[in-house]
């Protein structure tokens, strides 16, 4: 059993990794979470929870289909709920991933290699869940093609000016970006695999996907080139994608969702989520699969301190709209702004507050922002005062808009929140089964930018966990690599 | 008049592979009767004894639409939310289609046999122990077959109960003038109007229909306006209309009527023989110095408009205060100056309080009980021990709608015919018969009341035709037979206005409670019965339209409550719409408490109609296990104060259910209430006329907006039909007929309770209610919301598929079938006028869709009321008003096969077509000379939330208030 194993020195996650030198180290440090006969056993228990949460989420879609979207909460005037949050939270998520695997990687942030590849795949995870809701939110979800331009004998085409269109063609081509970069960047790291498999079946499955890498300096330098337009291609994503899903709410006439700040306050407010979803990911992992010498203390420090800028970046979009609701004189802005913070919905307000301006502020004492478990914690805070935020935007701008007689009061069903619960359960399933036959880290990078490559000749040669006191931190944040010693 | 044209006759599946139909089609088509094209037949209806004149629209022999008769003088083609809601009744699945004995399902032709053996043992012992208890009907027929069976039985008693009805109108003009006489009011030569405590333009008022459409008429600001005052109880449609309003409680209003005597006799002549003037009772609260100014200046202006002035009292208002304005109009020559009318009263029955507890009481001696419809047994006040003296009764013979409570537990019960089905006649107030004639043969071989006394006379095989042509002398020629249902009336059968001479009245004798001393505390308070203006008293429980349908000042659906004013409500530390416990004389019930604004201080109000436990399965169904909707006030009414009782408390009774209301109640958060004070001014436009002759556009500055500017020239140019539609706001009563109205004519499913609390109504049309000021004098407007269709819709901006579009003449077009349901429209809409069909509302609610066929027959009935004209939607479309888009392309193509321009006025949306007072126009806004166009170009008309450039085609025209500067 994997318990027994725990406990004997041959852990295979946690034990010093097998090699002669760094790069063999690396390789074996990733390559053997993969190759383990066994995944851990808090993989299997999470496995477990992901995979009933998993038939929960699609039971109520099920009886969403089945009924009519009736079984949830939407009601008139607040016709978009909780799918349409979970919609715009999931989308949000992935833009973490994209900004850590692209724009990172145009800045030169070498740091990134440590974490990007299952960043990636909670991008392209978070994705499929999100991609999922526009499909089955709408009263007839046996007809969602209707928004794809497909040639019909009727000459009807969608309507474009419609920015639930434009999230057709936003959503589609970051999926198809997103998996294309996320694909061609495992490439190599699939060709380890199947170097290194001891069993047929592995050593065809990887092989097949591996495309048949020789690590030839040629493919290589295609590689590199190609990364790069990929990466050029992704970067705008970045911002374009969580742009024109901010255009659904911010063509919109309602006061709340009327407003130019959405574009720049979506991707703010995406970064922000997408990274916290990163850090509650990358702790677990780290600690359950033995990466601590890749993902070192100093990525999450990182990371936490890429939240603290978004979140403060997010925390002044909060108080700008306040303002110009104010500024803007508009009685329909004002009071809605005011009716956020002390209605009905104050509570869901005030979550979103604490979870999302005042949590981060923890990160500046670097004894919060270095502790793993801080990290994990204040991560799922943020991610719950996300999701809240796009409640908040959603179902309190609707609930009360111009007219005071259509006014009403949102309240989720059991429904809705199994659909919600239901979607972590697919990103984990997913994410865990990532975990376990997927390369987690992009070892081909992790190499690249090996101390050993470069002046100082820390690392591996010490045998540590990759823990370390302050003393190291400033050496690494020059020379920007991505192990430390 | 015909059967239905064509029948489908379902074979059994005896054998064969596939289910045969037979198609049976009429061997000779009769005249005029084309399939498919609808046809409209004048009847009438009545409720508790007053007549609605009526064109229905019948569709291959079924009646789908019901509208006022526009070509009657009483109604003009308005009709109230009663009306409206009536067909549906017709095709009620829990309505009685067999007779029963003891119970048991009998047929009718057993009942027929039982009758006539019965009746004839009864007319041989000269109708001792036979009692027949009616509902009071205006029926000739019913009156004249009443009188021929006292002749043929004289010692047979026919006892008239109506429970919402009172007598104290008649009583009062017999105390005026020694006989009963009708008054009617002519508005168009008023300039004051005092109302005390009268919905004189409500659904439940003589005349009502007459008296809205002639008032509005006279609050056009841009002629002279009437005044409007108001002494009420709680909040009415007179009220919402009024200049000035003052709330007292009911029991209050003799002391009022005294002092405007006392007050108006010192000023003006009397002829001594009618009389000395009552003294000024000594009521502190006629001291208040706001009533003191109210008053005075309500005399003032009486005075100054001598001969154009109306008084009219409620008609739960003791008989000394109809006496007293009677002798009010008469001082102030209204009645000489032809503004208040009189027509003697003959032949109405009384309703007998009297007779019925006499009946109770001698409960042994009864052999035969016939009670002719109603539900007794539910309305009787709860000291009347009527249930007992109907289990006491040794042959009880009900004849009804429903197997109702009365069927329950009487011994035979007989099913009644719809009025749609009936043959029979009503008279309206003014005298003016009307023949009600059937649209289509009795779906369960009911009879009417006039048959059943036929039978109970004798007669084997009543024919209703032939029993109402023999009753009016008028109809003996075919010609004027047809000459009557063609026109919806008998001319010349309306009465003759007299001359009523007024007598002394004797000086008011006031209690404690009238002069309101005494203390006014929980334990203390008044409480008002009223006949709710959906379900009526009880009769419509099982009307899934009416119970669902908003009340036009809570916006409750599904439930009654106790409306409590403020003070109550604060005394009480009440939230609005949580349950309250409400007992009068030692008996409670259970109902939500809500708050009205502008409610009399210590005054409580209860609807009548709700609780029942055998209305059917949308009322209440002891049988099927569901639930009573709302609570049964009948438990807490005595015969001694039916109307206006003293002595209720209150108590608080926890959270309760949440309400299905179509708009918030009043107590919301206060940040809620103060952000709708500080928009509702821009949404519902107010002024004063002297604001509005000095500066006509202030309406339009009321909302600062700079010039709208458009990113691109509007691809359509609108140069054929440009729809509008105009909604004068100075008119709308909120009687919300229009609601309901649109819900028969566009095939508008029902929700019921529960998925309206949570906010999901289907009704397109709403009636906005707003309350402004503070809440114990609070002002109210009604808003009529339909699509606005804005020619810069931000709804079909959003819309991923293009499933709402535009139309070369104006309208937002709905494509249902193209529609996926992804609501965006609704949400980018700001007037939140679409509906979304979040269930398959139809097939929960009907049974039947063209997927899923029933043989159930009573389902079957059940979708016969759909408008074969509009499309029934299924399950995640959208929907929303269209215009009536059915009649305008009807009209169109009529029009195009005419060869003809479309007249102004010829095309009628549902909604307009049934709003009692006019107050929704619509037309061709290209058509120069359309009432539409003109209406826009006003002034006072402007668009509601139109700084969104969104261009509405619907313009509302601001209410114009007319007034008294000394009370401003």
């Amino acid at each position: 059993m994997a318990l027994l194993s725990n406990i004997t020195n041959e852990n295979p996650f946690t034990g010093a990794p097998i090699g002669d030198n760094p790069f063999a180290k690396i390789t074996d440090n990733v390559a053997r979470v993969a190759e383990a006969s066994r995944p851990p056993r808090a993989w299997y228990i999470a496995f477990g929870i992901a995979l009933s949460l998993m038939t929960a989420f699609f039971g109520s879609l099920g009886l969403a289909a089945w009924y009519g979207i009736g079984v949830w909460g939407n009601m008139m005037p607040v016709a978009w709920g909780f799918p349409i949050v979970n919609f715009v939270f999931w989308i949000g998520i992935g833009h973490a991933g994209t900004l850590i695997s692209a724009i990172l990687f145009l800045l030169r942030q070498n740091w990134r290699t440590a974490i990007n590849r299952f960043a990636e795949a909670m991008t392209i995870f978070a994705v499929v869940c999100a991609g999922i809701f526009p499909g089955v939110h709408i009263g007839r979800p046996w007809m969602p093609y209707y928004m794809f331009p497909i040639p019909n004998q009727m000459n009807m085409w969608p309507q474009f000016r419609s920015p639930l269109e434009w999230d057709i063609f936003a959503v589609g081509t970051y999926a198809t970006t997103s998996i294309l970069f996320w694909y061609m960047g495992m490439i190599p790291d699939f060709a380890t695999f199947r170097d290194r498999s001891k069993t047929t079946i592995r050593r065809l499955m990887y092989g097949l996907v591996a495309m048949g890498w020789r690590g030839s300096s040629r493919q290589w330098h295609r590689y590199e080139r190609a990364y790069l337009i990929l990466a050029a291609l992704a970067t705008p994503l970045v911002l374009s994608v969580h742009s024109v899903v901010s255009f659904d709410f911010a063509t919109a006439q309602i006061p709340g969702w009327h407003t130019t700040i959405f574009p720049p306050y979506f991707v703010a407010g995406a970064i922000f989520g997408g990274f916290a979803m990163v850090v509650t990911l990358a702790v677990p992992a780290r600690q359950f699969f033995g990466l601590k010498r890749i993902i070192t203390i100093d990525h999450l420090e990182l990371m936490n301190k890429v939240l603290i800028a978004t979140g403060l970046l997010v925390g002044y979009a909060y108080g700008m709209e306040f303002f110009i609701a104010w500024y803007s004189g508009s009685k329909y802005e004002g009071f809605t702004f005011v009716n956020r913070a002390f209605g009905p919905y104050a509570w869901a307000y005030w979550t979103m507050i604490t979870c999302n301006v005042l949590s981060p502020q923890l990160h500046w004492f670097r004894k919060i922002r270095r502790n793993p478990w801080a990290t994990l914690l204040i991560g799922m805070v943020i991610n719950v005062g996300m999701w809240f935020e796009r409640f908040v935007i959603i179902c309190t701008s609707l609930a009360r808009d111009f007219l005071p007689s259509s006014w009403g009061y949102f309240i989720p069903t059991p429904v809705d929140l199994m659909t919600l619960g239901g979607s972590f359960g697919l990103f984990f399933t997913l994410f865990l089964l990532f975990c376990r036959y997927l390369p987690m880290v992009a070892i081909s990078e992790v190499k690249a930018f090996h101390p050993s490559m470069l002046s100082h000749g820390h690392g591996y040669a010490h045998g540590d966990d990759g823990d370390h006191g302050p003393g190291h931190e400033h050496k690494q944040v020059e020379m920007a690599s991505a192990t430390s010693s | 008049m015909e059967l239905m044209g064509a029948s489908l006759a379902l074979a059994g599946v005896t054998g064969c592979r596939w289910q045969e139909d037979h198609l049976l089609p009429e061997s000779r088509r009769a005249e005029g009767l084309v399939p498919g094209v609808p046809r409209k037949f004048a009847t009438a209806m009545e409720i508790a004894g007053q007549a609605s004149p009526l064109h229905v629209t019948s569709y291959d022999g079924r009646p789908t639409k019901v509208q006022g008769n526009s070509a009657h003088p009483e109604c003009l083609g308005g009709a109230f939310p009663y009306q409206q809601g009536s067909v549906l009744g017709l095709y009620d699945p829990d309505r009685s289609d067999t007779a029963r004995q003891g119970g048991k399902p009998v047929s009718l032709a057993a009942f027929s046999a039982f009758a006539k053996e019965h009746f004839a043992a009864a007319r041989a012992k000269g109708g001792a122990g036979l009692y027949v208890l009616s509902e009071k009907s205006s029926s000739p027929t019913l009156g004249a077959l009443r009188r021929q069976l006292l002749a043929t039985m004289p010692q047979a008693k026919w006892i008239t109960y109506e429970p919402t009805a009172t007598d104290n109108v008649r009583a009062g003009s017999v105390l005026a003038f020694g006989a009963p006489y009708r008054t009617h009011l002519r508005f168009e030569a008023a300039r004051v109007i005092l109302s005390l405590d009268a919905d004189f333009i409500g659904p439940n008022f003589p005349e009502g229909l007459l008296n809205a459409r002639a008032f509005a008429k006279t609050r056009v600001p841009e002629k002279e306006m009437s005044r409007l005052y108001v002494i009420e109880n709680t909040y009415s449609h007179a009220g919402a209309l009024a200049d000035h309003r003052l709330a007292l409680r009911s029991e209050l209003i003799k002391a009022v009527a005294a002092y405007l005597d006392a007050e108006i006799s010192k000023h003006v002549q009397i002829l001594p023989q009618f009389g000395a003037a009552q003294t000024p009772p000594n009521a502190p609260f006629l001291a208040d110095a706001g009533v003191q100014k109210f008053l005075n200046a309500v005399v003032k202006d009486l005075l100054a408009n001598i001969g154009h002035s109306i008084i009219v009292a409620g008609p739960t208002q003791p008989p000394e205060v109809h006496a007293l304005v009677h002798r009010l109009n008469a001082a102030l020559a209204n009645t000489a100056q032809s503004t208040v009318f009189y027509t003697k009263d003959e032949d109405a029955e009384v309703v007998d309080v009297q007779g019925l507890k006499a009946l109770v009481s001698n409960a042994a001696a009864i052999e035969t009980l016939l009670i002719l419809g109603g539900n007794p047994a539910y309305t009787t006040p709860s000291d009347v021990a009527f249930a007992d003296a109907l289990s006491k009764a040794k042959t009880s013979i009900h004849l009804s709608l429903y197997n109702d409570e009365t069927s329950q537990l009487a011994s035979w019960h007989v099913p009644q015919a719809h009025y749609l089905e009936s043959w029979g006649d009503v008279r309206s107030h003014t005298g003016l018969v009307t023949v009600v004639q059937p649209l289509i043969a009795p779906l369960y071989n009911g009879l009417t009341a006039i048959e059943l006394v036929a039978m109970a006379l004798g007669d084997e095989k009543p024919d209703g035709k032939a029993l109402v042509r023999k009753t009016h002398e008028l109809l003996a020629s075919d010609r004027t037979f047809r000459r009557a249902l063609n026109d919806g009336f008998i001319s010349g059968s309306q009465a003759r206005f007299e001359l009523a001479t007024l007598k002394a009245s004797a000086p008011l004798q006031f209690n404690e409670r009238e002069l309101g001393q005494g203390r006014l505390g929980n334990g203390s308070y008044q409480l008002s019965f009223i006949a709710d203006p959906k379900v009526h008293d009880g009769r419509y429980s099982n009307n899934g339209w009416l119970q669902e349908l908003p009340s036009s000042f809570t916006k409750v659906g599904w439930d009654n409550a106790v409306l409590m004013p403020i003070g109550i409500a604060q005394e009480l530390n009440h939230t609005d719409g949580y349950l309250v416990t409400l007992t009068l004389g030692g008996k409670s019930i259970t109902l939500p408490g809500v708050i009205v604004p502008g409610q009399a201080e210590g005054s409580l109000v209860v609807a009548l109609g709700y609780g029942r436990t055998h209305a059917g399965k949308v009322g209440g169904s002891a049988a099927d296990d569901i639930a009573p909707v709302g609570a049964n006030a009948y438990l807490l009414r005595t015969s001694e104060a039916p109307f206006i009782a003293a002595g209720a408390s209150i108590a608080s009774a926890g959270e309760g259910p949440r309400l299905a209301i179509s708009q918030d109640l009043w107590g919301i958060d206060k940040l809620g209430r103060d952000g709708i004070q500080e928009r509702v001014g821009e949404l519902v436009r107010e002024g004063g006329i002297e604001e509005y002759r000095k500066n006509p556009h202030f309406v339009q500055e009321k909302v600062e907006t700079k010039p709208l500017l458009s990113l691109w020239v509007p691809p359509v140019s609108y140069e054929g039909h440009k729809w509008g539609m105009s909604i004068d706001l100075n008119k709308c009563i909120g009687c919300s007929a229009c609601v309901t109205a649109c819900q028969a004519e566009n095939n508008i499913p029902v929700v019921g309770r529960k998925p309206m609390s949570m906010g999901r109504e289907m009704l397109w049309l709403r009636v906005d209610r707003y309350y402004s000021g503070e809440p114990e004098t609070a002002g109210l407007v009604f808003q009529p919301v339909p699509c606005q269709q804005c020619e810069n819709a931000p709804c079909e901006q959003v819309c991923p598929v293009g499933a709402t579009m535009h139309s070369r003449e104006g309208l937002n077009d709905m494509v249902y079938n193209r529609c996926i349901g992804t609501r965006y429209c609704s949400n980018n809409c700001p007037y939140k006028v679409r509906r979304f069909n979040y269930f398959n509302y139809n097939l929960d609610v009907i049974g039947i869709t063209p997927f899923t066929p029933t043989d159930d027959p009573k389902m079957k009935v059940k979708s016969m009321q759909f408008n074969p004209e509009v499309t029934v939607r299924s399950r995640g479309v959208m929907e929303k008003c269209t215009f009536c888009v059915q009649r305008i392309q009807n009209t169109k193509i009529r029009a195009k096969n005419e060869k003809r321009p479309i007249a102004d006025g010829e095309i009628k949306t549902a909604c307009q077509q049934t709003c009692p007072t006019e107050a929704i126009v619509f037309g061709d806004l290209n058509d120069q000379k359309s009432e539409v166009a003109r209406l826009h170009k006003l002034p006072r008309s402007y668009a509601l939330l139109g700084e969104l450039n969104n261009h509405p085609r619907v313009q509302y025209l601001a209410r114009i208030q007319n007034p008294n500067p000394e009370l401003v």
